[in-house]
């Protein structure tokens, strides 16, 4: 196979120059509002979800104290976006996509709030700044899977990834898109830039869900042998930002292999998953963790 | 506190200024040889026959309606969530406030269990057609 050069380095800025110089189409038939504001809210809340996301001490733009609340909330405005294409579009193919999307999205959002439950019940918190600082003990790796409650946090751990994979449209959840059934699925009309933004989402946003695990599940930050370092050392939030990246990168890359693996989901078969099996489990692992921190915080 | 919402707002409007951005700077230099053709929906070569605009089965209205129902409850149970630990060691309120929530979640699941078994979470709902006795009456 032909890549870039630099090791496949420079493929990528070749693609993006690819992608801008090819024409901008504007079906003759489509919505040109609802078609040219699809790319741009699917980006913008993209890049929201960056505003609220813990990197390092001090490195954070926005600490709400209703963090993950508005997380999931802004997550939401990409499946808009993604109907809004869908149906501006006027095409057949398209619509299809976006009405699966829309079933998708909904099916899976209730596993991924309920999956988030457990560690809002351990750190009792909605912001992500704070449920990383309690994370810091035990020389950096005082991290929710290793707590008293790891039993739900590793189970919740991987239903949240699951559950974000499907709202990420990610394979084997990738139903809206699915180009061997669908052609493109919602962007089968977009060409050239718009159609890039889809994709620059997708995968804004699988970085942004990996970076919530992380925060909430895998310590963000914090990394074994941080208390070495000197108090309010200048290494700190360098170090930690690396550290943080590193968990993240290495949770997205988890999500490519997946892609890579798995064969792509009937679409009663996501809708089967989601509703039969993962939101049972959520429920239970909801009041497992719920019964357990209760009776942890009994005087 | 409001500060950071427009730290948000900052970010939201410069994702959609980054679209913008780059289809300006992109009619700088792409092609623009638009042909009726072209425009026209994309049907694998088959010329189009009539719009998408038009009725279809939405399937899981009724997985929608429950999803609303979860979603509202979700809206409670991460307050719930966020001050049960707080709530527990409160003198006099103790395994109360626990209860309540399981008591909360456990109508829900009633719920999902009845929808479950009517058969209204499958994507093509199986139809089953009613007994002649009924009919006759």
């Amino acid at each position: 196979m032909r890549t870039g050069g630099w090791h496949g380095w420079s493929q990528t800025l070749a693609d993006a120059i690819k992608l801008l110089t090819k024409e901008d189409i504007l079906p003759s038939g489509a919505d040109p509002v609802l078609f040219r504001l699809a790319p741009a809210l699917v980006m913008g809340s993209a890049l929201a979800m960056f505003a609220v996301l813990p990197f390092a001490p001090g490195i954070q733009f926005a600490d709400l104290d209703l963090g993950i609340y508005f997380l999931l909330a802004i997550a939401s405005l990409t499946t808009i976006g993604v109907i809004m294409a869908g149906w501006g579009s006027n095409n057949k193919w398209s619509l299809y996509g976006a009405m699966r999307g829309a079933a998708q999205a909904a099916s899976y959002e209730i596993p991924l709030a309920l999956s988030l439950i457990p560690p809002i019940l351990h750190f009792g918190t909605f912001s992500l700044l704070n449920a990383t600082e309690q994370q810091s003990g035990w020389g950096g790796m005082g991290w929710y899977v290793f707590s008293d409650a790891f039993w739900v946090a590793i189970p919740s751990f991987f239903l949240f990834l699951t559950a974000s994979l499907a709202e990420n449209r990610r394979a084997p959840f990738d139903l809206p898109e699915s180009e061997s059934e669908l052609v493109a699925g919602f962007h089968t009309e977009y060409s050239g830039l718009r159609f890039a933004f889809f994709f620059l989402e997708e995968y804004a946003a699988m970085f942004a869900t990996s970076a919530v695990a992380t925060a909430y599940w895998l310590g963000g930050w914090n990394f074994p042998g941080m208390t070495l370092l000197a108090e309010g050392s200048a290494w700190l939030p360098w170090l930690g930002a690396l550290a943080f990246l590193l968990k993240a990168m290495f949770l997205v890359c988890v999500m490519i292999w997946v892609r890579w693996t798995l064969p792509r989901l009937r679409i009663d078969q996501v809708m089967t998953l989601g509703w039969k099996y993962l939101t049972p489990l959520a429920l239970g692992l909801m009041v497992a963790a719920a019964g357990w921190e209760a009776w942890r915080a009994m005087p | 506190m409001y500060f950071e919402y427009a730290n948000v707002l900052v970010f939201f409007l410069a994702g959609m200024g980054l679209t913008a951005a780059g289809l300006l700077l992109g009619s700088l230099i792409r092609p623009k040889r638009t042909t009726d053709e072209g425009l026209e929906s994309y049907e694998c070569g088959e010329e189009a026959i009539g719009e998408a605009w038009f009725r279809f089965d939405i399937r899981f209205y009724t997985i929608a309606l429950v999803y609303m129902v979860f979603a509202v409850e979700i809206a409670f149970l991460f307050p719930w969530a966020r001050v049960l630990k707080e709530a527990v060691a409160t003198e006099g309120l103790g395994g109360a406030a626990l209860l309540e929530g399981l008591l909360f979640t456990g109508i829900l699941v009633l719920g999902l269990a009845w929808v479950w078994a009517k058969g209204d979470l499958d994507w093509v709902r199986s139809w089953k057609p009613s007994p002649p006795e009924e009919e006759s009456k």
